[in-house]
């Protein structure tokens, strides 16, 4: 039997043994802005191997995810059979200059015309370095000569006006106190100047000094900004027409039309999530919206066509009106008069952009404006009053979000691609790393920050403080079995990746021979024996996660158990409490076959955990489980 | 009003070293930012201090063609820096000559000091170039001849050394130039 992917089943099935290790495949990619140009060589070089069939990640590994899935469609479909073979040369495309003056890979991250000076002030300090400093200072007294002359003014009257000493050596004094003087009086009205431009600029475009599109005055975009461009490129790979928005249906369909229709999870032929923050509820969600929380939104065209081009808003605004309305008559009135104030419904699941649950989850603080959409303020029993809900970058709650295609009983290995700092000098680090043996990867990723002296070190005290409020899921996720040997490591070094958004051609290409290896070196780890040379690594994967759900679930029914017991009473009767608790329609045959169900499955579990050698191992589970939204 | 503050010769002579400095200034600065598209990577290099970090930014340069760029533009340098420098320190004399006695000979002594900067200028694109006679091009990537830090640390101290001089150079011009200005005021000459 063949699927929508063309991907038989057969190849999945049986996946115990080496012979029929698995042709399909999932990726989850970590955040880290321009580091992201690591993805293309990698997903090219996984393509080869593999279907790719779940592509998810954060930021920048969003829109490498992005392009994964359309290049997947792309060569699927048949619309584009060398989408992966585009894929790859992409890095070698954003490092060419263009015009003689920056490469691609800057011009996608230009700002808006407000905030030119400001952008190129901020971005002088990337790539850190001894003299970050000074190169943001020299970049300022370009930008900003009228705040170097408003500065210079006072020292200027001050020596005016004070008495020249009669000796040789007060003059020099003199002339020393009036250069710190001068340098103070720049610094000042520099700083001042910058935190009056950025106070004007980033709260009225989404605080972010690039939008995403870049219009001239005639209201013309830029092909070369990050939408714009992305727009065109996810429609290159996947085969689309120019004119036409790759949704989350195209994918989930896989021939080239697009879905009309909500498709199963498991009978989607390419899954696509992104991550990215809702600021004011202060928690992640993953797009595309599928829960009630997600699917209630609204949008306003304006706000929408700050960040995406023309052309998406347009398909936005056409399929909001294609949405379900509401049975209840009072929520159709409201949706219908939301919709008389410009505030449109988000556009069902299969509808919604790709490049726009892209630019949501690529929205990194400062550097690209978050995204406004609107929700109704239920907090305070104030439903009809719309709020805005500004989206920001997915890396904020979980930029490596190793969890998002977990299965119990996994058939087929889902590769994660973390992008690490590298470790202080004198410490040995490869390059590229991938856990082989069940040691490595068990403690999870390590910072170094008391190894830094001085400022720096305190700097970097209060940074990872930060981090560690960000990453404690996803760093606790990434040392449990089942987890940590399924993430590969690329070490990113200063000048390369993050805010280096100027990065040399050899550098991206460092970067990107880096993401080849890392991909190939995941697929040899699962692929090969490894361990005793009976079986790969992917068949160990395999009863590890299933080990770690068992133990879990062991835990979890044993708490049910132990909760049985105290009542004396055993299972609460269902019947009673769903007439207790009206909205279900459970009925008493159904109730009780619920209840048998249950205890049922709690014998079936104590009868897997009476074999003493399989609870030996399932106890050594780290993992529990528990309800978190989806 | 009458121009007096500076004669005519003066004006001449110091509009003309001015020139020949900014248009050498400029050419280097051309052949270093060509050199390098990441910013300021010269004034990394210089204060590099040590082996690893010299050579780390070294890698990020383009290829074989921005090394040679980055060694021309080093050359221009030179000439640069004995065109400033002997710019500043006339410039200065000139000016010393304009102001009060007491502001006058240190403004003098000043010159000296935006005179020797071209020297320890030199001798900083000394220390570097010899370095980067050593780049070899291993995969595309620009790398430097293992070395000890000696060499680089050099660089770094005359750099450094260079930058405090033409810093107090170019102060003490400023300075002089408002002293000059409130001295003619005062004495009633006109400016």
């Amino acid at each position: 039997m063949t699927d929508n992917t063309g991907h038989s089943e057969s190849a999945d099935a049986n996946t115990g043994s080496q012979e029929s290790y698995p042709n399909r495949c999932d990726l989850v990619l970590k955040g880290g802005i321009t580091s992201g140009v690591v993805y293309p060589a990698a997903i090219a070089w996984f393509a080869q191997k593999y279907q790719l069939h779940q592509i998810g990640g954060t930021s920048a590994g969003a829109i490498a995810a992005g392009a994964a899935a359309a290049a997947q469609l792309g060569k699927v479909s048949g619309n584009c059979s060398d989408a992966f073979e585009r894929l790859k040369r992409l890095p070698d495309d954003l490092g060419k200059v263009v015009d003689g003056k920056e490469n691609r890979l800057f011009r996608m991250f230009r700002p808006t015309l407000a905030a030119d000076r400001l952008f190129d002030t901020v971005t002088a300090a990337a790539g850190g370095g001894k003299i970050a400093l000074l190169r943001v200072v020299g970049t300022a007294i370009r930008k900003y000569p009228l705040a170097v002359v408003l500065g210079v003014i006072p020292m200027l009257v001050g020596a005016a006006i004070s008495p020249v000493s009669p000796s040789v050596l007060g003059c020099l004094l003199q002339i020393l106190l009036f250069a710190v003087g001068l340098m103070l009086g720049v610094a000042i009205a520099l700083l001042w100047t910058l935190l009056k431009d950025a106070s004007a600029v980033l709260p009225r475009q989404g605080w972010g000094l690039c939008a995403g599109v870049r219009r001239d005055s005639q209201g013309n975009e830029d092909p070369a900004a990050l939408s714009s461009w992305l727009q065109g490129y996810l429609n290159e790979l996947a085969g689309l027409h120019a004119g036409d928005v790759l949704t989350f249906g195209h994918l989930w369909r896989g021939d080239g039309k697009a879905a009309t229709g909500n498709i199963e999870p498991r009978a989607r032929a390419i899954s696509f999530k992104a991550m990215t923050t809702a600021l004011n509820l202060q928690r992640p969600f993953i797009v595309p919206f599928e829960t009630s929380d997600g699917r209630d939104l609204y949008f306003r065209e304006d706000d929408l066509l700050d960040v995406l081009p023309r052309g998406v808003v347009a398909h936005m605004r056409r399929k909001a009106d294609e949405v379900e309305q509401p049975k209840d008559a009072d929520d159709r009135a409201k949706v219908a008069r939301y919709r008389d104030e410009g505030y449109h419904r988000v556009p069902s699941p299969w509808d919604f952009p790709v490049v726009l649950a892209v630019r949501m989850s690529l929205s990194f603080p400062l550097l690209l404006s978050a995204v406004r959409f609107h929700k109704p303020d239920y907090s305070r029993d104030q439903e009809d009053h719309m709020q805005p809900l500004w989206f920001s970058d997915g890396g904020i709650c979980s930029n490596l979000p190793v969890h998002l295609f977990d299965a119990p009983l996994p058939t087929h290995p889902t590769f994660t691609i973390n992008l690490v700092e590298p470790n202080p000098e004198g410490r040995k680090q490869e390059d590229v790393f991938v856990p082989t043996n069940a040691q490595s990867g068990k403690e999870g990723p390590r910072n170094y920050f008391h190894e830094t002296e001085g400022l720096a070190g305190v700097a970097a005290f209060l940074s990872t403080i930060v981090d560690s409020a960000r990453n404690w899921v996803d760093n606790g996720q990434l040392r449990l079995p089942g987890y940590r040997e399924r993430v590969g490591s690329v070490v990113v070094h200063p000048n390369e990746g993050g805010l280096n958004l100027s990065m040399p051609a050899n550098v991206i290409s460092t970067l990107s021979a880096r993401g080849e290896l890392v991909a190939q070196k995941l697929h040899d780890a699962f692929s090969q024996p490894i361990w005793t040379g009976e079986s790969n690594g992917w068949d160990r994967h395999q009863w590890i996660r299933l080990r770690n759900q068992l133990g879990a679930l062991s835990s979890y029914f044993g708490d049910i158990d132990a909760a049985l017991k105290t009542l004396k009473r055993g299972l609460p009767d269902l019947q009673q409490m769903v007439t207790r608790h009206p909205g279900t329609n459970t009925a008493q045959d159904q109730s009780e076959a619920q209840k048998n169900a249950l205890c049922d499955l709690l014998k079936a579990l104590e009868k897997v955990m009476a074999d003493p050698s399989l609870k030996a191992v399932i106890d050594k589970s780290e993992g529990e489980l528990r309800i978190r939204p989806r | 009003m009458t121009f007096e503050f500076f004669s005519a010769s003066e004006i001449i002579a110091a509009a003309a070293t001015s020139i020949v400095a900014i248009t050498l200034g400029y050419r280097t600065t051309r052949l270093m930012h060509d050199a390098c598209e990441v910013r300021f990577t010269v004034v990394e290099l210089e204060f590099a201090w040590d082996y690893t970090a010299f050579s780390n930014l070294l890698a990020t340069l383009q290829d074989k063609t921005g090394v040679d760029r980055l060694i021309r533009g080093h050359h221009w340098d030179s000439a640069f820096a004995i065109a400033y420098s002997v710019a500043l320190c006339s410039i200065l004399q000139a000016l010393a000559q304009h102001v009060p006695p007491a502001a006058g000979s240190c403004i003098y002594a000043i010159s000296w000091l935006g005179l020797s900067a071209g020297a320890f200028d030199l001798v900083e694109n000394s220390c570097l170039l010899t370095r980067f006679a050593t780049v070899k091009h291993e995969e595309s990537n620009p790398r430097v001849e293992r070395c000890t830090d000696g060499v680089l640390r050099m660089a770094a101290i005359m750099a450094a050394i260079k930058l405090v001089l033409v810093g107090i150079a170019i102060n003490g011009f400023l300075w002089g130039v408002v002293q000059g200005v409130v001295d003619r005021v005062h004495s009633g000459i006109s400016i």
